[in-house]
Protein backbone atom coordinates (compact mmCIF):
# COMPACT_ATOMS: atom_id res chain seq x y z
CA UNK A 1 0.00 0.00 0.00
CA UNK A 2 2.34 3.20 1.38
CA UNK A 3 4.73 1.20 -1.79
CA UNK A 4 2.21 2.27 -4.53
CA UNK A 5 1.72 5.66 -2.83
CA UNK A 6 5.47 6.52 -2.99
CA UNK A 7 5.13 5.11 -6.59
CA UNK A 8 2.62 7.38 -7.49
CA UNK A 9 4.00 10.58 -5.69
CA UNK A 10 6.10 11.24 -8.89
CA UNK A 11 9.73 10.67 -6.81
CA UNK A 12 10.92 8.33 -8.63
CA UNK A 13 10.64 10.09 -11.89
CA UNK A 14 12.53 13.35 -9.99
CA UNK A 15 14.70 10.30 -8.75
CA UNK A 16 15.66 9.00 -12.15
CA UNK A 17 16.14 12.95 -13.69
CA UNK A 18 18.83 13.32 -10.63
CA UNK A 19 17.44 16.24 -9.52
CA UNK A 20 17.08 15.57 -6.34
CA UNK A 21 18.69 16.54 -2.92
CA UNK A 22 21.24 14.11 -1.32
CA UNK A 23 19.20 13.45 1.42
CA UNK A 24 16.18 12.64 -0.83
CA UNK A 25 17.63 10.13 -3.08
CA UNK A 26 19.32 8.52 -0.10
CA UNK A 27 15.25 8.30 0.91
CA UNK A 28 14.46 6.95 -2.66
CA UNK A 29 16.77 4.59 -2.37
CA UNK A 30 16.48 3.03 1.02
CA UNK A 31 12.58 2.65 -0.38
CA UNK A 32 13.77 0.47 -3.39
CA UNK A 33 16.02 -1.77 -1.43
CA UNK A 34 13.17 -2.08 1.16
CA UNK A 35 10.02 -2.55 -2.19
CA UNK A 36 10.91 -4.65 -5.04
CA UNK A 37 7.93 -2.57 -6.21
CA UNK A 38 9.58 -0.02 -6.13
CA UNK A 39 12.84 -0.83 -7.93
CA UNK A 40 10.50 -1.93 -10.55
CA UNK A 41 9.29 1.05 -10.64
CA UNK A 42 12.51 2.88 -10.81
CA UNK A 43 13.63 0.44 -13.97
CA UNK A 44 10.27 1.25 -15.88
CA UNK A 45 10.77 4.80 -15.72
CA UNK A 46 14.21 4.14 -17.02
CA UNK A 47 12.33 2.41 -19.72
CA UNK A 48 9.83 5.09 -20.26
CA UNK A 49 12.03 7.20 -20.03
CA UNK A 50 14.13 6.45 -23.25
CA UNK A 51 10.92 6.45 -25.02
CA UNK A 52 9.52 9.91 -24.59
CA UNK A 53 13.19 10.92 -25.36
CA UNK A 54 13.36 9.18 -28.57
CA UNK A 55 10.22 10.91 -30.03
CA UNK A 56 11.01 12.62 -32.93
CA UNK A 57 14.53 11.48 -32.77
CA UNK A 58 16.49 10.49 -36.17
CA UNK A 59 18.16 6.50 -35.29
CA UNK A 60 21.46 6.67 -34.70
CA UNK A 61 23.99 5.84 -37.78
CA UNK A 62 24.87 2.33 -38.60
CA UNK A 63 28.47 1.72 -36.98
CA UNK A 64 28.66 4.50 -34.42
CA UNK A 65 28.63 1.77 -31.56
CA UNK A 66 31.76 0.06 -33.31
CA UNK A 67 33.32 3.39 -33.49
CA UNK A 68 32.80 4.37 -30.08
CA UNK A 69 33.97 0.81 -29.40
CA UNK A 70 36.86 1.07 -31.23
CA UNK A 71 37.43 4.83 -29.55
CA UNK A 72 37.81 3.23 -26.10
CA UNK A 73 39.33 0.49 -26.95
CA UNK A 74 42.17 2.88 -28.44
CA UNK A 75 42.58 5.03 -25.63
CA UNK A 76 43.24 1.85 -23.09
CA UNK A 77 45.57 0.33 -25.25
CA UNK A 78 47.54 3.29 -25.82
CA UNK A 79 47.75 2.89 -29.31
CA UNK A 80 47.89 6.37 -31.24
CA UNK A 81 44.36 6.54 -33.59
CA UNK A 82 46.27 7.47 -36.97
CA UNK A 83 43.97 9.76 -38.89
CA UNK A 84 44.25 10.97 -42.46
CA UNK A 85 44.55 15.05 -41.95
CA UNK A 86 41.31 16.18 -43.98
CA UNK A 87 41.94 17.59 -47.20
CA UNK A 88 39.53 19.87 -48.20
CA UNK A 89 37.72 20.02 -51.45
CA UNK A 90 39.12 22.81 -53.37
CA UNK A 91 35.94 24.64 -55.38
CA UNK A 92 38.66 25.49 -57.93
CA UNK A 93 40.00 22.01 -59.33
CA UNK A 94 36.03 21.01 -59.50
CA UNK A 95 35.75 21.37 -63.35
CA UNK A 96 38.68 22.97 -64.14
CA UNK A 97 39.73 23.66 -68.40
CA UNK A 98 41.68 25.03 -70.90
CA UNK A 99 44.33 27.09 -70.16
CA UNK A 100 44.46 26.37 -66.68
CA UNK A 101 44.60 22.68 -67.05
CA UNK A 102 48.31 22.79 -66.22
CA UNK A 103 47.83 24.81 -63.32
CA UNK A 104 45.21 22.56 -61.79
CA UNK A 105 47.88 19.64 -62.58
CA UNK A 106 50.27 21.27 -61.10
CA UNK A 107 48.04 22.21 -58.02
CA UNK A 108 47.14 18.37 -57.57
CA UNK A 109 50.29 17.42 -57.37
CA UNK A 110 51.23 19.91 -54.91
CA UNK A 111 48.31 19.12 -52.72
CA UNK A 112 48.59 15.92 -53.28
CA UNK A 113 52.48 15.79 -52.78
CA UNK A 114 51.70 18.04 -49.38
CA UNK A 115 48.64 16.06 -47.73
CA UNK A 116 51.88 12.65 -47.90
CA UNK A 117 54.17 14.74 -46.45
CA UNK A 118 51.31 15.78 -43.61
CA UNK A 119 50.88 12.28 -43.47
CA UNK A 120 53.71 10.91 -43.17
CA UNK A 121 55.21 13.50 -40.74
CA UNK A 122 51.35 12.96 -38.88
CA UNK A 123 52.30 9.35 -38.86
CA UNK A 124 56.05 9.64 -37.24
CA UNK A 125 54.45 12.30 -35.10
CA UNK A 126 52.07 9.65 -33.52
CA UNK A 127 54.52 7.01 -33.47
CA UNK A 128 57.19 9.22 -31.70
CA UNK A 129 54.27 9.76 -29.10
CA UNK A 130 53.36 6.49 -28.34
CA UNK A 131 57.23 5.49 -28.41
CA UNK A 132 57.81 8.36 -25.81
CA UNK A 133 54.69 7.85 -23.82
CA UNK A 134 56.05 3.68 -23.35
CA UNK A 135 58.94 4.70 -22.29
CA UNK A 136 57.91 7.04 -19.44
CA UNK A 137 55.79 4.13 -18.97
CA UNK A 138 58.63 1.71 -18.29
CA UNK A 139 60.53 4.54 -16.35
CA UNK A 140 58.02 4.34 -13.56
CA UNK A 141 57.67 0.89 -13.36
CA UNK A 142 61.50 0.77 -12.76
CA UNK A 143 61.47 3.74 -10.29
CA UNK A 144 57.88 1.59 -8.89
CA UNK A 145 60.39 -1.77 -8.74
CA UNK A 146 63.33 0.31 -7.10
CA UNK A 147 61.40 1.91 -4.51
CA UNK A 148 59.92 -1.22 -3.46
CA UNK A 149 63.42 -3.50 -3.03
CA UNK A 150 65.05 -0.79 -1.36
CA UNK A 151 61.76 -1.13 0.67
CA UNK A 152 62.31 -4.19 1.39
CA UNK A 153 65.81 -4.45 2.05
CA UNK A 154 65.22 -1.54 4.97
CA UNK A 155 62.69 -3.76 6.43
CA UNK A 156 64.85 -6.72 6.06
CA UNK A 157 68.09 -4.77 8.03
CA UNK A 158 65.53 -3.72 10.58
CA UNK A 159 64.29 -7.06 11.54
CA UNK A 160 67.85 -8.26 11.39
CA UNK A 161 68.63 -5.62 13.45
CA UNK A 162 66.31 -6.36 16.13
CA UNK A 163 67.01 -10.04 16.10
CA UNK A 164 71.13 -9.30 16.58
CA UNK A 165 69.50 -6.66 19.29
CA UNK A 166 67.14 -9.79 20.91
CA UNK A 167 70.24 -12.03 21.48
CA UNK A 168 72.56 -9.03 23.03
CA UNK A 169 69.30 -8.48 25.59
CA UNK A 170 68.74 -12.48 25.99
CA UNK A 171 72.65 -12.73 26.75
CA UNK A 172 73.35 -9.64 28.54
CA UNK A 173 73.31 -10.46 32.35
CA UNK A 174 73.22 -6.78 33.17
CA UNK A 175 69.52 -7.34 31.92
CA UNK A 176 67.08 -8.84 34.77
CA UNK A 177 64.47 -11.67 33.27
CA UNK A 178 61.51 -11.00 34.76
CA UNK A 179 58.73 -13.63 34.62
CA UNK A 180 55.16 -11.91 34.86
CA UNK A 181 52.45 -15.36 35.04
CA UNK A 182 48.86 -14.86 34.46
CA UNK A 183 46.66 -13.83 38.01
CA UNK A 184 43.42 -15.08 38.32
CA UNK A 185 41.66 -12.88 36.01
CA UNK A 186 43.86 -14.52 32.86
CA UNK A 187 44.89 -17.70 34.01
CA UNK A 188 47.80 -19.32 31.70
CA UNK A 189 48.99 -16.25 30.03
CA UNK A 190 52.77 -15.40 30.47
CA UNK A 191 54.86 -12.66 29.51
CA UNK A 192 58.48 -11.53 30.52
CA UNK A 193 60.12 -8.06 30.91
CA UNK A 194 63.67 -8.02 30.17
CA UNK A 195 65.18 -5.04 32.63
CA UNK A 196 68.34 -3.29 32.90
CA UNK A 197 67.66 -0.62 35.75
CA UNK A 198 71.16 0.80 35.11
CA UNK A 199 70.18 1.86 30.92
CA UNK A 200 66.50 1.94 32.26
CA UNK A 201 65.87 0.33 29.56
CA UNK A 202 63.20 -2.21 29.37
CA UNK A 203 62.10 -4.99 26.39
CA UNK A 204 58.94 -7.03 26.72
CA UNK A 205 58.34 -10.38 25.62
CA UNK A 206 54.85 -11.88 25.10
CA UNK A 207 54.64 -15.91 25.38
CA UNK A 208 50.64 -16.22 25.91
CA UNK A 209 47.85 -13.10 26.30
CA UNK A 210 44.19 -13.06 24.48
CA UNK A 211 44.22 -11.00 21.37
CA UNK A 212 42.63 -7.76 22.46
CA UNK A 213 39.23 -6.71 21.23
CA UNK A 214 39.32 -4.02 18.88
CA UNK A 215 40.21 -0.66 20.32
CA UNK A 216 41.68 -2.02 22.61
CA UNK A 217 45.56 -2.35 23.57
CA UNK A 218 47.99 -3.89 26.45
CA UNK A 219 49.63 -1.47 28.59
CA UNK A 220 52.74 -2.39 30.85
CA UNK A 221 53.15 -0.38 34.11
CA UNK A 222 56.12 -0.82 36.18
CA UNK A 223 54.84 0.25 40.06
CA UNK A 224 57.07 1.98 41.87
CA UNK A 225 56.52 2.85 45.41
CA UNK A 226 52.72 1.31 45.14
CA UNK A 227 52.24 3.79 42.40
CA UNK A 228 51.54 2.76 38.74
CA UNK A 229 54.00 4.03 35.98
CA UNK A 230 53.39 3.46 32.63
CA UNK A 231 55.92 2.40 30.64
CA UNK A 232 54.09 2.22 27.76
CA UNK A 233 51.38 0.45 24.92
CA UNK A 234 52.63 -2.33 22.61
CA UNK A 235 51.60 -4.04 19.40
CA UNK A 236 50.62 -7.51 19.94
CA UNK A 237 52.01 -8.96 16.65
CA UNK A 238 55.72 -6.91 17.24
CA UNK A 239 55.81 -8.29 21.34
CA UNK A 240 54.72 -11.66 20.48
CA UNK A 241 57.31 -12.28 17.36
CA UNK A 242 60.19 -10.37 19.05
CA UNK A 243 60.30 -7.90 21.55
CA UNK A 244 58.67 -4.61 22.13
CA UNK A 245 61.02 -1.85 23.29
CA UNK A 246 59.04 -0.04 26.31
CA UNK A 247 59.33 3.20 27.97
CA UNK A 248 62.52 3.59 29.88
CA UNK A 249 62.46 3.26 33.91
CA UNK A 250 64.71 3.03 36.33
CA UNK A 251 63.01 1.68 39.68
CA UNK A 252 60.47 -0.69 39.93
CA UNK A 253 59.20 -3.24 42.22
CA UNK A 254 56.67 -4.65 39.93
CA UNK A 255 55.80 -5.37 36.62
CA UNK A 256 51.74 -5.47 35.59
CA UNK A 257 49.62 -5.85 32.10
CA UNK A 258 46.25 -4.26 32.25
CA UNK A 259 44.16 -4.00 29.07
CA UNK A 260 43.30 -0.20 27.91
CA UNK A 261 41.92 1.73 25.25
CA UNK A 262 43.64 2.54 22.27
CA UNK A 263 46.88 4.74 22.86
CA UNK A 264 46.57 3.89 26.71
CA UNK A 265 45.32 5.36 30.02
CA UNK A 266 46.88 7.64 32.35
CA UNK A 267 46.08 4.83 35.12
CA UNK A 268 45.70 1.73 34.76
CA UNK A 269 42.09 0.06 34.30
CA UNK A 270 41.53 -3.30 36.14
CA UNK A 271 42.03 -6.64 36.02
CA UNK A 272 45.46 -7.11 36.02
CA UNK A 273 46.09 -9.65 33.10
CA UNK A 274 49.76 -10.69 34.10
CA UNK A 275 52.05 -9.71 36.45
CA UNK A 276 55.36 -10.10 38.34
CA UNK A 277 58.20 -8.72 40.78
CA UNK A 278 61.09 -7.71 40.15
CA UNK A 279 63.11 -9.62 43.09
CA UNK B 1 32.90 -9.23 -30.21
CA UNK B 2 29.75 -10.41 -29.92
CA UNK B 3 26.69 -8.36 -29.50
CA UNK B 4 22.97 -8.39 -29.64
CA UNK B 5 22.35 -10.32 -26.56
CA UNK B 6 18.67 -10.53 -25.93
CA UNK B 7 18.96 -10.23 -22.07
CA UNK B 8 18.81 -7.03 -20.60
CA UNK B 9 21.63 -6.74 -17.52
CA UNK B 10 21.40 -4.99 -14.40
CA UNK B 11 22.66 -1.81 -13.64
CA UNK B 12 24.77 -3.74 -11.01
CA UNK B 13 25.97 -6.37 -12.99
CA UNK B 14 26.86 -3.55 -15.26
CA UNK B 15 28.92 -1.62 -12.79
CA UNK B 16 30.41 -5.04 -11.82
CA UNK B 17 31.25 -5.15 -15.92
CA UNK B 18 32.47 -1.11 -15.78
CA UNK B 19 34.43 -1.69 -12.11
CA UNK B 20 36.52 -4.54 -13.63
CA UNK B 21 37.45 -2.82 -16.63
CA UNK B 22 35.46 -4.78 -18.77
CA UNK B 23 35.06 -3.24 -22.34
CA UNK B 24 32.22 -5.32 -22.96
CA UNK B 25 30.56 -3.18 -21.04
CA UNK B 26 30.88 -0.62 -23.71
CA UNK B 27 28.75 -3.05 -25.79
CA UNK B 28 25.85 -3.21 -23.19
CA UNK B 29 25.86 0.32 -22.17
CA UNK B 30 24.93 1.16 -25.45
CA UNK B 31 22.55 -1.22 -26.44
CA UNK B 32 20.84 -0.55 -23.29
CA UNK B 33 21.55 3.36 -23.52
CA UNK B 34 22.11 4.88 -26.60
CA UNK B 35 18.99 5.50 -27.19
CA UNK B 36 18.15 7.49 -24.01
CA UNK B 37 21.08 9.16 -23.78
CA UNK B 38 20.97 10.28 -27.91
CA UNK B 39 17.64 11.31 -26.87
CA UNK B 40 18.30 13.93 -24.83
CA UNK B 41 21.40 15.25 -26.08
CA UNK B 42 19.04 15.61 -29.49
CA UNK B 43 17.01 16.93 -27.55
CA UNK B 44 18.72 20.20 -26.53
CA UNK B 45 21.15 20.21 -29.52
CA UNK B 46 18.67 19.66 -32.13
CA UNK B 47 21.32 18.50 -34.84
CA UNK B 48 21.67 15.17 -35.55
CA UNK B 49 25.52 15.00 -36.55
CA UNK B 50 26.27 17.56 -32.93
CA UNK B 51 24.13 15.18 -31.13
CA UNK B 52 26.17 11.87 -32.47
CA UNK B 53 29.59 13.27 -31.90
CA UNK B 54 28.26 14.12 -27.94
CA UNK B 55 26.90 10.25 -27.61
CA UNK B 56 30.42 9.31 -28.64
CA UNK B 57 32.00 12.05 -26.30
CA UNK B 58 29.11 10.82 -23.55
CA UNK B 59 30.69 7.35 -23.72
CA UNK B 60 34.18 8.33 -23.26
CA UNK B 61 33.49 10.24 -20.43
CA UNK B 62 31.51 7.45 -19.11
CA UNK B 63 34.74 4.76 -19.26
CA UNK B 64 36.87 7.41 -18.14
CA UNK B 65 35.47 8.82 -14.77
CA UNK B 66 33.48 5.72 -14.24
CA UNK B 67 35.60 6.01 -10.68
CA UNK B 68 33.93 9.07 -9.94
CA UNK B 69 29.81 7.62 -10.05
CA UNK B 70 29.00 6.80 -6.93
CA UNK B 71 26.23 4.32 -5.93
CA UNK B 72 25.10 6.10 -2.88
CA UNK B 73 24.08 9.41 -4.21
CA UNK B 74 21.90 7.36 -7.13
CA UNK B 75 21.49 5.37 -10.42
CA UNK B 76 24.25 4.74 -12.72
CA UNK B 77 21.71 5.44 -15.25
CA UNK B 78 20.94 8.92 -13.81
CA UNK B 79 24.93 9.51 -13.52
CA UNK B 80 25.12 8.83 -17.44
CA UNK B 81 22.43 11.08 -18.01
CA UNK B 82 23.85 13.90 -16.37
CA UNK B 83 27.47 13.65 -18.25
CA UNK B 84 25.08 13.41 -21.41
CA UNK B 85 23.22 16.39 -20.58
CA UNK B 86 26.33 18.89 -19.25
CA UNK B 87 28.18 17.68 -23.01
CA UNK B 88 24.76 19.05 -24.42
CA UNK B 89 24.26 22.25 -22.59
CA UNK B 90 27.86 23.03 -22.29
CA UNK B 91 27.33 22.65 -26.66
CA UNK B 92 25.13 25.42 -26.96
CA UNK B 93 26.89 27.39 -24.76
CA UNK B 94 29.65 27.59 -27.38
CA UNK B 95 29.35 30.39 -29.95
CA UNK B 96 30.33 28.43 -33.13
CA UNK B 97 27.43 26.36 -32.13
CA UNK B 98 25.30 29.03 -32.24
CA UNK B 99 26.31 30.80 -35.72
CA UNK B 100 25.68 27.03 -36.75
CA UNK B 101 21.80 27.04 -35.56
CA UNK B 102 20.66 29.98 -37.34
CA UNK B 103 22.30 28.38 -40.14
CA UNK B 104 19.74 25.78 -39.99
CA UNK B 105 17.20 27.64 -38.96
CA UNK B 106 17.16 29.15 -42.14
CA UNK B 107 18.01 25.94 -43.75
CA UNK B 108 14.74 24.19 -41.93
CA UNK B 109 12.31 27.47 -43.20
CA UNK B 110 13.16 26.43 -46.92
CA UNK B 111 13.23 22.79 -46.50
CA UNK B 112 9.20 23.67 -44.61
CA UNK B 113 8.06 24.20 -47.44
CA UNK B 114 7.72 20.37 -49.10
CA UNK B 115 7.51 18.82 -45.52
CA UNK B 116 4.40 17.82 -45.79
CA UNK B 117 5.59 15.12 -48.25
CA UNK B 118 8.37 13.83 -45.41
CA UNK B 119 8.01 10.50 -44.66
CA UNK B 120 8.35 9.97 -40.54
CA UNK B 121 10.96 7.23 -40.46
CA UNK B 122 10.79 5.61 -37.16
CA UNK B 123 6.81 4.17 -37.46
CA UNK B 124 6.17 3.20 -34.00
CA UNK B 125 7.47 6.62 -32.98
CA UNK B 126 4.13 7.82 -34.56
CA UNK B 127 2.19 6.63 -32.08
CA UNK B 128 4.07 7.59 -29.08
CA UNK B 129 4.26 10.84 -30.72
CA UNK B 130 0.65 11.28 -31.20
CA UNK B 131 0.20 10.02 -27.22
CA UNK B 132 2.78 12.50 -26.28
CA UNK B 133 1.15 15.17 -27.69
CA UNK B 134 -1.44 14.63 -25.79
CA UNK B 135 -0.04 15.91 -22.57
CA UNK B 136 -0.44 19.57 -21.75
CA UNK B 137 2.49 22.34 -23.77
CA UNK B 138 2.84 23.33 -20.13
CA UNK B 139 2.95 19.80 -18.93
CA UNK B 140 5.56 18.87 -21.76
CA UNK B 141 7.20 21.89 -20.63
CA UNK B 142 7.89 20.89 -17.09
CA UNK B 143 9.05 17.18 -18.29
CA UNK B 144 11.26 18.65 -21.01
CA UNK B 145 12.78 20.49 -18.11
CA UNK B 146 13.14 18.28 -15.45
CA UNK B 147 14.06 15.56 -17.71
CA UNK B 148 16.24 16.93 -20.76
CA UNK B 149 17.71 19.98 -19.07
CA UNK B 150 17.75 18.23 -15.34
CA UNK B 151 16.14 21.46 -13.53
CA UNK B 152 15.28 21.04 -10.10
CA UNK B 153 11.88 21.80 -9.02
CA UNK B 154 12.92 25.16 -7.40
CA UNK B 155 14.59 26.02 -10.61
CA UNK B 156 11.95 25.14 -12.66
CA UNK B 157 9.60 27.31 -10.58
CA UNK B 158 12.17 30.55 -10.89
CA UNK B 159 12.49 29.59 -14.36
CA UNK B 160 8.56 29.73 -15.06
CA UNK B 161 8.26 32.79 -12.54
CA UNK B 162 5.61 30.37 -10.80
CA UNK B 163 5.14 29.63 -7.14
CA UNK B 164 7.42 26.08 -5.61
CA UNK B 165 4.08 24.64 -4.53
CA UNK B 166 2.86 25.02 -7.94
CA UNK B 167 5.71 23.57 -9.68
CA UNK B 168 5.36 20.63 -7.71
CA UNK B 169 1.65 20.16 -8.11
CA UNK B 170 1.91 20.47 -12.06
CA UNK B 171 5.22 18.34 -12.14
CA UNK B 172 3.27 15.91 -10.19
CA UNK B 173 0.45 15.45 -12.23
CA UNK B 174 2.54 15.65 -15.34
CA UNK B 175 4.50 12.87 -14.61
CA UNK B 176 1.12 11.05 -13.47
CA UNK B 177 -0.09 11.88 -17.21
CA UNK B 178 2.71 10.36 -18.85
CA UNK B 179 3.17 7.26 -16.50
CA UNK B 180 -0.37 6.70 -17.53
CA UNK B 181 0.39 7.36 -21.19
CA UNK B 182 3.17 4.67 -21.00
CA UNK B 183 1.38 2.18 -19.04
CA UNK B 184 -2.00 1.94 -21.73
Amino acid sequence: MKADQYISSGILELYVAGVLSDEEAQEVKDMANKYPEVMEAIEGIEDNFAKYAAVDVPPLREGLKEEIEEKIRAIEEDVPIVQLPEVKRNRLLVGGNGRYGWLMAASIVMILGSALCDFYFYTKWQSAEGNLASLQNEKRQFALQFQQTSQKLNEETASLQDAQHQITVYSDTSYKKIMLPGTNDSKGSMAMVYWNPAMKEVYLKVKNLPMPPAGKQYQLWAIVNGTPVDAGVFQMDSAMTGMAKMKPIAGAQMFAITLEPMGGSQSPTMPIYVAGKTS
Amino acid sequence: MATGTATKLKEDEIIALLQQRDRRAISVLYDQYSVALHGVIFNIVQSQETAEDLLQETFVKIWLNFSTYDAQKGRLYTWMLNIARNLAIDKTRSSKFAINKKIQNIDKSVNAIDSEHEVVFETDHIGLRQVVEQLRPEQKELIDLVYFYGFTQAEAAEKLGVPLGTVKTRIRSAMGELRKIFTN
